[in-house]
């Protein structure tokens, strides 16, 4: 379980009443779960994967030498593509889960892994081959953290931008 | 996200896309002050000048009468400074990294700005 707050008496009085009402061990600060490392210092949160992706390009059975620098070619248009040859379904859909599963600490790739997901139920040989450069892309640089500042200001800042037109 | 309806113009189209953010700000807002923090009026960055004149008074109504009415929300949050909407260049513009394949130097720098780093 995990709990957290911005005041500190708080935290205490949770933890006295937890304590008394279950039986329950304590392991302090938060520094790993479900995967993602996360580090906490006075100057901000930072989350990291790098774990998971390093073991993900195992899985993928990647060499060292697979490296591009972006996860998607901009002149990349992917389509149905009826007529390319078929692919392994099963194995598809569990890297686009790895993938997706990766994009909590790696904003980067989102719009790649959203791309690709669009052909999960019949994915083709060119479906394929943008995931590999997805994943080759994370082979590159497997080690990125998602950092959060304590110094922000408290102002909610959005960016919209459309490709619809 | 997926498109809705049939658009006109890239104006036409960022305007869709600002009714839609604008609508997801105003929740995240409430959902900063539940927590019981403050916070000021949030501002939504876009990078379509047409799209920003839209909320101009002089220049709206006459040239954007085609324009589905659902767009009267955000102007409806302008008015009523629950929102702020500015100009941002596209050297700046954070969510191009969420919606198209960037070349190399330009993804390396919208994902510092995003906050992510090497380790």
């Amino acid at each position: 379980m995990l709990y957290g707050s911005t005041n500190q008496t708080l935290v205490q009085a949770f933890v006295e009443l937890i304590t008394r009402e279950f039986e329950v061990s304590m392991y302090g600060v938060l520094r790993y779960m479900q995967g993602i490392q996360i580090k906490q210092t006075d100057e901000g949160i930072s989350m990291s994967q790098n774990i998971y992706a390093r073991t993900m390009i195992e899985k993928f059975k990647l060499d060292a030498q697979e490296i591009v620098t972006t996860p998607m070619k901009i002149s990349t248009r992917l389509t149905a593509d009826e007529r390319g040859g078929d692919v392994n379904v099963s194995m598809y859909q569990g890297m686009i889960e790895s993938l997706q599963y990766l994009t909590v600490s790696r904003p980067d790739i989102c719009h790649a892994v959203n791309v690709c997901a669009q052909y999960q139920v019949n994915p083709k040989m060119s479906h394929l081959s943008a995931v590999r450069r997805i994943l080759k892309y994370v082979n590159g640089i497997p080690t990125f953290e998602l950092y959060y500042t304590k110094d922000t200001d408290n102002r909610l800042k959005g960016y919209c931008a459309a490709d619809w037109a | 996200m997926k498109q809705n309806s049939q658009l006109l113009s890239t104006a036409e189209a960022e305007l869709s896309s600002l009714e839609s953010s604008s609508s997801q700000l105003v929740r995240l807002k409430q959902l900063i002050e539940e927590c019981g923090m403050i916070s000021d009026f949030p501002v939504l960055y876009c990078n379509n000048h047409s799209a920003i004149h839209c909320f101009q008074e002089p220049a709206r109504k006459s040239r954007t009468m085609h324009i589905d009415h659902k767009h009267n929300y955000i102007h409806e949050l302008v008015k009523e400074k629950l929102i702020a909407i500015e100009h941002v260049g596209t050297k700046a513009q954070l969510a191009d990294v969420f919606i198209k394949p960037l070349m190399s130097n330009k993804l390396c720098t919208l994902r510092m700005f995003i906050g992510m780093f090497e380790l």
